[in-house]
């Protein structure tokens, strides 16, 4: 019989209805113990006992089984990693402007030996070192006598880890490593650099995009660069072909867009492998291109007419006396190749290279005009490259009139031939310097930069460059890449030896092509230098950039004409046509 | 309400009580059921890492052929196979026509007469290319 005056009808029910109710159902439970008693109280008070512990031990695993259900349940499983697991990588993919792979991370792996884990140490030497020709029987020695794990060997290939893996040996185990590895080995090795061990850029493309390479590696996003990869190996191609035929010392080029500036080729020779760069000797490893600088000689004849059409001193036609040397103070004398030449226009001094006529246009601008111009030109600073190589010009102290006379065509003043190429890219694009950049240029970005001449004279320059080829007097006519509207100018200067001008040439030609057309078309600049030439019984014994830069770059742009797009002008077939052909064209467009 | 309660607690079976009985069945289907739980979960994922193990392997390979490809297909070595197997060589400007331009390459073919037509063919000497 309940205490507790229990009615279930009365309504609503109240918490403390329920209570009560709880109340109750208990001491009825505690009185059923009591309505099955048989014997005696102490009977009662164990069943009770053991009744408490049985509801203390149900209660617990009931705790626990829920709290297991609940781990099993929701408990973090790591799904979102597993559904698109990233491989270990320090650095994005590097790939050209079509999204062909220069460089990416492969997966590597370190070799560990633990020689307290290893059965038979014999079995393990016999079995490891055949697979392991870089490693030496006494290092694998030493760490099988040691009392703990030791790292053995870096860097084995998928390949070797499969081999080693599949011998089965005890105590022996590997670790992931990331390394870098560039499949196209010595193809554009200077543009993209290299790294360190640690995945840092030392060189190149590399270091200087390595901020930007290190968060895409986070992404998986390549990282895209401006090279076209078979611009590349065409340019790449030629000047190896003329370094070996020339005996160069060196030899480098580039290939630019000039409105957008982006680097579509650049090679340097003598060359390295990037998979393995501590094997090249260390002057392998420069890009001559961005981190040597030379006397380039006449290509600096550009800026110096430049300079004397934009601010308005001379025009085409202004003659110049070059029948005598120019003899300044005590300076050593200017000399013309002798081409029995009097009196030149202004732009015969361009087409027939005349030292002498270019050194008098630069005493007429005198040194404040010439330096100004000049440093706009940026041939004063190292290029404003991201190649973190750019070298610093060698400039004169002093811009007394001797001074500015030979730096007028490129003499007493080195700069890199990437510092030549911006300087180029400024006068060819409409008279905007703009860094050269290695990045791919978005579509319809418009790059900032400083106006440095007026675009007529960008424009008048342009045809400057194509009479050069047209004209047959012209320093380059004898390019021979027919229908591509090439314009360009030779360079050869006479390398220092020793305190004074020695033997050898730099002989560089810097080619624009199409020279036609508006201001605005497409149009790419190629840039060849090689350094110390020799003379060959083709070249008539010849070191001067005529024979050998230029036709060299002649025969890049041939190359590289389809795959930028440049249509050529049809080529006439008949022998009246063809006889036509030969003929140079008249004038400037 | 308090009969039927007393009666669950009052019913024996061979001495045992029924509620005691009842309540060691649950718990032992409950112990049985989370360790089956977790021992499939465990399969589970045993599975996944599996799986994992797998995409990381394929990624791999992916990598190594990507990388395989690269050489492969590089232009350098492309136009180096081309010239030493194909004996190809790179097309000149004359290879080059316009639509308006090609009655005279026909005219030019004509009077050529050429015994049938060949292909491109490296000259002695010449440079690689393609």
């Amino acid at each position: 019989m309940s205490p507790i005056d229990f009615n279930p009808s009365r309504e609503p029910l109240r918490l403390s209805d329920l209570w009560r109710r709880l109340i109750g159902g208990m001491w009825n439970i505690e009185r059923a113990f009591e309505a099955t008693q048989s014997s005696g109280r102490a009977v009662d008070d164990t069943r009770l006992r053991l009744f408490f512990v049985l509801a203390m031990f149900a209660l617990a695993f009931i705790g626990l089984g829920m709290r297991a259900t609940r781990a099993a349940l929701f408990a973090h499983t790591g799904a979102e990693v597993r559904e698109a697991p990233i491989l270990p990588s320090t650095q994005a993919d590097l790939v050209d402007r079509d999204g062909r792979l220069l460089a990416l991370d492969l997966t590597h792996y370190g070799l560990y030996v633990d020689a307290r884990e290893i059965w038979d140490t014999d079995e393990t030497r016999h079995k490891l070192l055949p697979l392991l020709p870089k490693l030496s029987a006494e290092r694998l020695d030493r760490a099988l006598k040691a009392n703990r794990r030791e790292y053995l060997l870096g860097d084995l290939t998928p390949e070797d880890h499969a081999a080693i893996h599949d011998l089965g040996l005890p105590g022996v185990s590997f670790e992931e490593e990331p390394r870098r590895v560039y499949p196209l080995g010595v193809q554009a090795e200077h543009l993209i650099g290299f790294t360190d061990s640690g995945g840092n850029g030392l060189a190149g493309a590399e270091k200087a995009l390595n901020a930007q390479l290190h968060a895409g590696a986070a992404t998986g996003q390549p990282v895209q660069l401006a090279l076209d990869l078979r611009v590349q190996a065409a340019l790449q191609d030629e000047v190896q072909k003329a370094a070996a035929k020339f005996h160069t010392q060196s030899a480098m080029g580039i290939v630019v867009n000039v409105h957008t500036g982006e680097i579509l080729a650049m090679s340097s020779w003598p060359d390295f492998d990037p998979n393995d760069p501590g094997q090249s000797p260390i002057p392998n490893l420069t890009n001559h291109e961005a981190a040597s600088v030379y006397e380039l000689g006449s290509v600096f004849k550009l800026f110096t007419l430049a300079m004397g059409l934009d601010s308005g001193l001379v025009t085409l036609d202004t003659p110049f006396d070059v029948s005598t040397p120019l003899q300044i103070g005590n300076g050593r004398p200017i000399h013309d190749h002798d081409k029995g030449d009097t009196r030149l226009a202004l732009w015969q001094v361009f087409t027939h290279s005349s030292n002498i006529g270019a050194g008098k246009l630069a005493l007429m601008a005198g040194a404040e005009r010439m330096e100004t111009y000049f440093r706009n030109f940026g041939l004063f600073n190292a290029a404003p490259s991201a190649l973190l190589e750019s070298a610093r010009p060698i400039v004169p102290h002093r811009f007394d009139d001797d001074t500015i006379a030979h730096m007028a065509f490129g003499q007493g003043i080195s700069v890199s031939p990437l510092s030549l190429a911006t300087a180029y890219t400024a006068i060819l694009n409409g008279g905007v310097y703009i860094p050269l950049t290695l990045t791919k240029a978005k579509p319809g970005e418009h790059l900032t930069g400083r106006r440095v001449i007026s675009e007529q004279t960008s424009s008048t320059m342009l045809q400057l460059m194509r009479l050069n080829v047209t004209d047959p007097k012209g320093s380059a006519h004898k390019l021979d890449a027919l229908g591509l509207r090439i314009g360009g100018k030779t360079g050869s200067g006479q390398k220092p030896d020793h305190g004074h001008y020695g033997k050898d040439n730099i002989s560089s030609f810097a080619g624009v092509f199409p020279a036609d057309g508006p201001i605005t078309a497409d149009r790419y600049l190629v840039v060849v230098t090689l350094d110390a030439p020799q003379p060959l019984p083709e070249t008539y014994g010849f070191i001067t950039a005529g024979w050998n830069a230029e036709p060299t770059a002649g025969v890049v742009m041939d190359r590289i004409a389809p795959f930028l797009g440049v249509q050529r002008t049809p080529v006439p077939v008949t022998a009246k046509a063809q006889a036509d052909a030969g003929r140079p064209e008249e004038g400037a467009e | 309400m308090i009969r039927p309660i007393r009666k669950v607690f009052q019913s024996r079976f061979r001495g045992f009580r029924i509620i005691d009985l009842g309540a060691f069945g649950c718990l032992a289907v409950l112990v049985l059921s989370v360790y089956a739980f977790k021992a499939n979960q465990g399969g589970e994922n045993a599975r996944m890492e599996d799986v994992d193990d797998q995409i990381a392997s394929e990624q791999r390979q992916i990598r190594i052929l990507q990388a395989q490809l690269a050489h492969l297909e590089a232009p350098e070595r492309l136009e180096r196979l081309a010239v030493q197997y194909l004996d190809m060589a790179p097309p000149t400007a004359k290879h080059e026509t316009s639509i308006d331009a090609l009655i005279d390459v026909s005219r030019e073919a004509e009077a050529a007469k050429p015994a049938a037509a060949q292909p491109v063919r490296k000259p002695p000497g010449s440079g690689a290319g393609l």
